[in-house]
């Protein structure tokens, strides 16, 4: 589904070229659950964002559901964005002026679903994710664990191909973390292939294959689980 | 989609409760003080827009040796011109005389007379509410009221016909009134009547000769004039009849749409000084608004990234803040079109009302101001 290679990624000033990512080069399968780890800086957020098609590569190719995709405009990125691709944030990025059901009707109004069909989809989502009774709740009037069911209700409420979590729980306690990371599993066995960033080996532990970063490149790989 | 960012808009106004007031208090006091600038500026412009082909209009400008400028001439002079120039399609002494008491039903009333030539409604198109303009001064004790001096004496009633003693001794019939005249305009009337009338007055006819320069000349001029051979034939006609011709420099036709300033020059520093406040204030507000949304920026830059990432096009995104600040501006314009009509335009008509009259503000005729108030 996903095919990197040789990816590049600089941040220069005046006086200093910074390398975000040398060459790193991968492939994540259809239905795959990838986590990403390594220490701060080594070039973890600018994968997710050239993977989430927020940021294009200085370099190398990137090849996403058989396009490629590096070197796309930002009308073009943009599309392919909200239609394919869902985000869970560590700090979870809900709109505060919006109540828990407009939040996750968001990106389907982006997309130019009817209100009827709108209203349908979103109900069904927060019944799957259990958090229904808050539909009409502020963001601010939830707990962080109710947060973060309600940002990946509305990473998924597009039916995405890829999900891509930042430290989806890195901001929750270990209940909550759990039931976030149970949430992405439930979801990943239903199809849908998820690349997350995490520093939690707990968390990573959830994943079937591990990729470890230092100075944006893959130092290791680990399988834990094989996928056909 | 537009009801999904007026929600968002109402709910972020909301919220930021303090802010919302700061601008909403600023962008009104600001608007309110803007329109009523304008408002005044848009009045004095459109004072005269009832005189019709003003380019053939013309008053006479008189500058005598010293370099001393007014615009009077010898009474004697306009009848001189009219005469001995086929130029002259019709020409007007705008004469006043005194101001007399005007009786009527037992009632005094203490109102501007000027003296004018039947001519006076051929050289101005001001419109008459009654009255026919060919006749309207023909007669020598004829009188033509201002809308405003009729209501006055008459109240509602059409004062056709009716007869006004005019200072104990001289009776005159009302045969015709003007529609309303602005205040800013070049016309302070308040009645109009004959010149013919002026010759009875020995004062007026011991003035009236070609020593003294006290009368203000309209002409209304063939457009093929030319106005430099015109104005040497006045000068020669000065030179021939003045009683000290030496003491004339020069005789100028200057278009009627100088008059209001060279006759009250203070007008035109309250009016340049007038638009230049307008731009200063509208600055200031615009300087506010950026300010007080600057303010807000840094949380506002995380909605713009989360709605991006959402799928939110950049057009929609601009569309969003659009719609914040058009609602707050919009807000802005009504209560400031209510400062405008209960507070500002009274103030000011308390203020100019006693040099300048009063104006009044109409939807029907003065929609360009509110045009320019949302633009």
């Amino acid at each position: 589904m996903i095919k990197i290679t040789d990816l590049e990624k600089y941040y220069a000033t005046e006086e200093v070229r910074t390398i975000a990512l040398n060459k790193l080069s991968f492939n994540v399968k259809k239905g795959e659950f990838v986590a990403v780890m390594g220490p701060s800086g080594c070039g973890k957020s600018t994968l997710l964002n050239i993977l989430g098609l927020l940021d294009d590569p200085d370099g190398g190719s990137f090849v996403f559901n058989g396009i490629e995709v590096a070197g796309f405009n930002e009308r073009k990125r943009a599309e392919l964005r909200k239609h394919n691709i869902g985000f869970v944030f560590q700090s979870f990025n809900l709109i505060d002026e919006l109540t828990v059901f407009e939040n996750v009707e968001l990106p389907l109004i982006y997309t130019g679903v009817k209100p009827a069909e709108r209203k349908e989809r979103v109900e069904a989502v927060l019944e799957k994710m259990q958090i229904m009774h808050r539909r009409k709740h502020f963001p601010q009037q939830l707990s962080g664990g109710q947060q973060q069911r309600v940002a990946v209700a509305r990473a998924v409420i597009n039916n995405p191909k890829l999900i891509l979590a930042d430290e989806p729980t890195g901001n929750l306690d270990s209940t909550n973390g759990n039931e976030v990371m149970d949430l992405l599993t439930e979801l990943n066995e239903a199809g849908t292939t998820i690349i997350m960033v995490t520093h939690s080996e707990h968390d990573a532990k959830y994943s079937h294959r591990i990729i470890r970063m230092l100075d944006g490149q893959k130092v290791t790989e680990n399988i834990l689980m094989e996928i056909s | 989609m537009i009801r999904n960012h007026i929600k968002i808009s109402l709910r972020n106004l909301w919220k930021n409760k303090l802010l919302s007031t700061l601008n909403l208090l600023g962008l009104s006091i600001g608007i309110g003080s803007v329109l009523t600038l304008m408002f005044s500026v848009y009045a004095y412009y459109n004072a005269d827009s009832n005189v019709v082909d003003q380019a053939n209009i013309y008053y006479l400008k008189t500058t005598n040796i010293s370099g001393d400028s007014y615009v009077d001439t010898p009474y004697p002079l306009l009848k001189e011109i009219s005469e001995s120039s086929p130029e002259v399609v019709a020409a007007t002494h705008l004469q006043g005389w005194g101001m007399p008491w005007l009786e009527y039903g037992g009632s005094d009333f203490h109102e501007r007379v000027d003296y004018v030539e039947p001519d006076f409604f051929n050289v101005f198109s001001l419109p008459l509410k009654y009255g026919n303009r060919e006749t309207v001064l023909e007669k020598k004790n004829s009188v033509v009221l201002t809308d405003k001096v009729s209501r006055k004496i008459f109240g509602e009633k059409n004062p056709m016909g009716e007869i006004i003693k005019v200072d104990d001794t001289l009776s005159l019939t009302v045969t015709g009134v003007l529609e309303p005249i602005s205040p800013y305009s070049t016309f302070r009337l308040g009645a109009l009547a004959s010149t013919q009338l002026l010759e009875d007055y020995p004062s007026f006819i011991a003035r009236a000769n070609w020593a003294d320069s006290f009368t203000v000349n309209y002409l209304r001029l063939n457009p093929t004039t030319n106005i430099a051979q015109f104005e040497s034939h006045i000068k020669e006609l000065a030179k021939k009849n003045y009683a000290d011709p030496n003491i004339i420099a020069s005789i100028k036709l200057m278009p009627f749409a100088d008059m209001r300033t060279d006759s009250i020059p203070v007008v035109k520093t309250i009016i340049s000084g007038s638009i230049a406040a307008a731009v200063f204030v509208l600055l200031i507000v615009l300087i506010n608004l950026l300010n007080l949304n600057a303010s807000t920026m840094y949380r506002r830059t995380k909605d713009i990234a989360v709605r991006k990432i959402l799928g939110s096009s950049k057009k929609e995104i601009i569309t969003q803040f659009c719609i914040e600040n058009g609602i707050l501006v919009f807000t802005s314009i009504l209560i400031s079109a209510l400062l405008f009509l209960g507070l500002l335009l009274p103030k000011l008509n308390m203020i100019y009302g006693a040099d300048f009259g009063e104006i009044t503000f109409t939807v029907a005729n003065d929609y360009p101001v509110i045009l320019f108030a949302m633009a």
